[in-house]
């Protein structure tokens, strides 16, 4: 499933938070964004999965208009893993997992083997299959974070969004995540801090600083030192993770200074 | 345990038995004790025609108390409890908050104030409807315009909070009250202040076959309605930005959620009065019995419901010889306790949401 914004405004409480902001997502696609807390990020992503519905600008899904998606037709095919909120309630994860089949169902239907194989193979991915009938409340951050994956996974979705998924991830399950994203086969659009992780997953990133879309395109040729120096306002030295061609290949190796040292 | 299907189905059929044998036990209880043979046999007779045992010793005014008295207090008992369990059920999962309830919202105080407006202002003869009728639509705006108020109270100035979901309930409790002894002040009345009192106190005493029938169809019909929307309910839980998602239109499901439970709330008020916590202990109870799952919580909630309100109200008519504890009095000797367990034990966040 393709992605294409045009020129998206966000003001909230009348303070502009993303302006102009222009991006695209191919079929099969795994494009990560990038920039500094409170670049607009978030604030994009939530316009993207019609959280909020308060934008000037175009939103297009295979050049249809968000707009005119019924909600549950726009949840049988996109899936959305945010940063995760608490809940005050209790279900177990398998149940938790089960609501991703949701907007496949109707009012009534009952759950059918194929939905129950469907959250097993889920939970299975994100390595939570032995934590199915424990309870989710009693899961740590990163567990709960990998529930909330694997019930994205089970909405079967043409297009992924991930919304600063690794945050309380180990390391392990950090890649896990993003190698999860990266071979679903669907279309994939990611807020990331890590610009040494993305680097080795993405096939293209989106930087932005204030608001806006500085530069877009393969993630050597926009993770510099001179962008992350503007962006970021730390000094940085970028290389390749290993030689070209052996396993590391694909990765950057992302050094920082700070604070800056003088000359 | 419960929450596997084989279990839950035993459960439910224990509750099932549970509700039919207290219904029966419980018409024993009362000022005058009839012994249990017998009030099965006045039941099975009215029932099902069986006939009454020949020698005779059953009296007219001992089948009277059972069958004129008892019984439709009993069905009406039943009905309330599993209607404001499951009002507190749908409430809770419609403002995602574990302590949402009617009572503690003041919805139920809207809902009386607002029959007793319909009563002091001779509403029933404005409405071109019997006073039930009228006593009932009343109450039910009256809980409408509550849930409005607590809903826009709550969410001023932001996100919805526990902390200002419970203060809104308080300010719209002592709004509706003070509205309410304004009206029976001015209107000086005696029985008014009676009146009053069945209100704000709750109680079952007015039950007779005449406004039973409502209540308990409202209830039932709201039963079904809301085992409907099992998956929906499920889905709210996870919270507003989620439920989102996964394909639900929360802003429109959460008002006709509450609007059909507000319609619940003043059908049992105008009925019998405010009775608090029943719709906060009964589901915190069922909920850690079935788990959160609506499908399962519904019946779970709405059978626990009927029960605890049918052996609380022959509490309330046996404690004191000769007379009787209104059965608010009671839930609230029970149900404020239990909220302080919840806040406490709990350890529920007043921060968060």
């Amino acid at each position: 499933m393709q992605l294409e914004v045009r020129n998206l405004s966000v003001a909230i409480h009348r303070k502009p938070i993303v302006s102009d902001v222009s991006l695209t997502v191919g079929d099969g696609e795994f494009v990560g964004m990038l920039g500094p807390n409170g670049c607009g990020k978030s604030t994009t992503l939530r316009a993207i999965y019609r959280l909020n519905r308060k934008y000037s600008g175009q939103i297009l899904w295979d050049g249809q208009d968000e707009r005119t998606i019924a909600q549950k037709e726009f949840a049988r095919r996109v899936a959305v893993v945010s940063q995760f909120n608490d809940i005050a309630f209790d279900f177990t994860v398998r149940e938790v997992v089960l609501m991703g089949r949701a907007p496949h169902m109707g009012m009534l239907a009952r759950e059918t083997d194929s939905d129950q194989e469907i959250v097993a193979q889920s939970l299975d991915m994100v390595d939570m299959a032995h934590f199915a009938d424990r309870s989710f409340a009693s899961l740590s951050g990163g567990e709960k974070q990998r529930v909330i994956l694997a019930r994205a996974l089970a909405q079967k979705p043409e297009f992924l969004i991930l919304d600063e998924p690794t945050n309380h991830l180990d390391i392990k399950h950090q890649l896990q995540t993003l190698a999860i994203a990266r071979d679903l086969g669907v279309s994939c659009l990611a807020a990331l801090h890590d610009l040494a992780m993305a680097s080795r997953f993405v096939d293209r990133v989106c930087l932005m600083k204030a608001g806006s879309v500085i530069a877009t395109g393969p993630v050597e040729e926009v993770v510099t030192s001179e962008r992350i120096h503007e962006v970021y306002d730390v000094e940085a030295r970028v290389t390749p993770a290993g030689p070209a061609g052996d396993d590391w290949d694909g990765g950057l190796t992302v050094a920082y200074r700070y604070p800056h040292r003088a000359g | 345990m419960l929450r596997r299907s084989g279990p839950f189905r035993a459960f439910i059929c224990v509750l099932v038995c549970g509700l039919l044998a207290s219904m029966v036990a419980t018409s024993c209880l009362g000022a005058i004790d009839v012994s249990l043979p017998d009030a099965l046999a006045i039941l099975t007779n009215h029932l099902f025609g069986a006939p009454l045992p020949d020698d005779g010793h059953i009296g007219v005014s001992t089948d009277n108390i059972i069958w004129r008295l008892r019984f439709p207090r009993i069905l009406l008992g039943a009905a309330v409890g599993a209607g404001l369990a499951l009002a507190g059920v749908v409430m809770q999962a419609s403002v995602q908050n574990t302590l949402a309830e009617p009572y503690i919202l003041g919805i139920s105080s809207g809902a009386s104030f607002g029959a007793t407006l319909a009563i002091m202002c001779g509403a029933g003869s404005i409405a071109l409807m019997d006073g039930v009728g009228s006593v009932s639509l009343f109450s039910f705006l009256g809980s409408i315009v509550a849930t409005v108020g607590v809903l826009l109270l709550a969410s001023a100035g932001g996100k919805m909070t526990t902390s200002k979901l419970v203060l809104s309930g308080m300010i719209l409790n002592a709004l509706f009250t003070a509205l309410s002894n304004f009206i029976i002040t001015v209107a000086a009345d005696a029985q008014g202040m009676l009146d009053l009192k069945f209100w704000t106190m709750g109680s079952l005493t007015r039950a007779g076959w005449d406004n039973v029938w409502l209540v308990l169809g409202v209830v039932l019909a709201g039963t079904v309605f809301f085992l409907t929307q099992f998956r929906s309910l499920n889905i709210l839980l996870m919270g507003d930005e989620a439920a989102t998602t996964l394909g639900l239109n929360t802003a429109r499901r959460r008002w006709v959620y509450l609007v059909v439970s507000a319609l619940l709330v003043g059908c049992m008020v105008s009925a019998v009065g405010t009775i608090g916590f029943v719709g906060l202990m009964i589901p915190h109870i069922a909920r850690s019995l079935v788990g959160s799952d609506h499908r399962r919580l519904i019946p779970a909630a709405v059978l626990i419901g009927a029960v605890f309100m049918l052996w609380a109200d022959a509490a309330a008519r046996t404690l004191i010889v000769n007379s009787e504890v209104p059965i608010g009095i009671l839930t609230a000797l029970i149900g404020a306790p239990f909220f302080v367990y919840i806040m406490v034990a709990r350890n529920y966040s007043f921060k968060g949401n």
